[in-house]
């Protein structure tokens, strides 16, 4: 990541260090060169790309986490880390998807050790789940079913998957992150990001629908519902 | 996800396996993760299939529903706290 920057500091060393620097240059070939900005500017740079995305790191850590005070203390670091960090970071590449990677190895750093569940795997049943086949089996119309699930019940449905399944779940369908910055913020290849999200969507979906019957919004004894 | 797919597919006029193909690959259509040159094949199965078509619609209903059903509030001094942070490792350097 920091090649680049790095052949810029040599070619300017050759029998030039006595030379006064040049001013900092805003941009060279859509490349900021970050090794000549000053303090102040790389605060103000900083705090004008990150700091607006610190709201939806905050909703990212709380699924991380599933708790307010957890969730402010991993943002705080992971955004403390990404300010050490951002002299690396290539202007012009996917920030959010960079500062998620961090968010990401933050929470796993602060809090994998302390973890409440062992990692959890996902009944191989799960595959043959189907929210839609079962919502068509109340009385409500399908669509109306989706429209009385509240916030609440999508937070404990998301809380209650295993941490990675929830973790990639979160990332593409509220983030709307696609498979490969997912793969490269968890650092897991495609294909496992694939299965995490297709059998962590079922689940979710099937905790949803436990939901919904227990609110009379569909058939409990559906077949398929279990 | 075998089974509901031969499921479904009894439920359509289809009868080339045009359904299967589909359900198959409608979690990465959704996810707009298809390649290009897959695209028109599924479009015009699904502007064509109505079941297929309603099972998509209702899974992208869900997704929506589920990106809007995830607001979080900010505690309001998260941000200072911040800006506090960084202040401090600032000045350390």
């Amino acid at each position: 990541m920091t090649t680049g920057a790095g052949s810029n500091v040599a070619d300017t060393t050759d029998d030039a260090s006595e030379q006064v620097p040049v001013e900092p240059a805003r941009e060279v070939d859509g490349t900021l060169l970050r090794t000549e900005l000053t303090e102040a500017e790389r605060r103000r740079l900083f705090e004008e790309q990150v700091l607006p995305e610190v709201d939806r790191l905050f909703g990212a850590a709380m699924r991380y986490t599933r708790d307010p005070t957890e969730a402010q203390d991993v943002v705080q670091e992971a955004v403390a880390k990404a300010f050490s960090s951002f002299h690396q970071f290539q202007q012009g590449t996917n920030l959010r998807a960079w500062l998620y990677r961090i968010l990401h190895t933050t929470y796993i750093s602060m809090y994998r050790k302390k973890q409440r569940r062992p990692q959890e795997a996902l009944q191989e049943s799960i595959d043959d789940f189907s929210f839609y086949d079962e919502a068509r089996t109340g009385d409500s119309a399908e669509y109306e079913v989706l429209e009385q699930i509240t916030d609440e019940h999508v937070k404990a449905a998301l809380a209650d998957l295993p941490e990675a399944f929830r973790m990639a779940v979160y990332l593409a369908d509220v983030e709307g992150f696609a498979y490969k910055e997912i793969a490269e913020i968890m650092d897991t290849p495609i294909g496992t990001v694939m299965s995490r999200l297709h059998r962590g969507r079922k689940a979710l979906q099937k905790t949803l629908r436990e939901y919904a019957v227990g609110h009379g919004l569909i058939d409990g004894d559906a077949p398929g519902g279990q | 996800m075998g089974a509901d797919v031969t499921d479904l597919a009894g439920q359509c006029s289809d009868e080339s396996g045009n359904c299967q193909d589909a359900l198959r690959e409608l979690e990465r259509y959704l996810d707009g993760e298809l390649p290009e040159s897959d695209l028109s094949t599924i479009r015009s199965h699904l502007s064509a299939c109505y079941p297929c078509a309603d099972r998509a619609s209702f899974e992208e209903q869900l997704r929506a529903i589920i990106r809007q059903r995830c607001v979080e509030r900010t505690p309001p001094d998260l941000h200072d706290a911040i800006r506090r942070r960084l202040d401090t490792m600032a000045s350390a350097s």
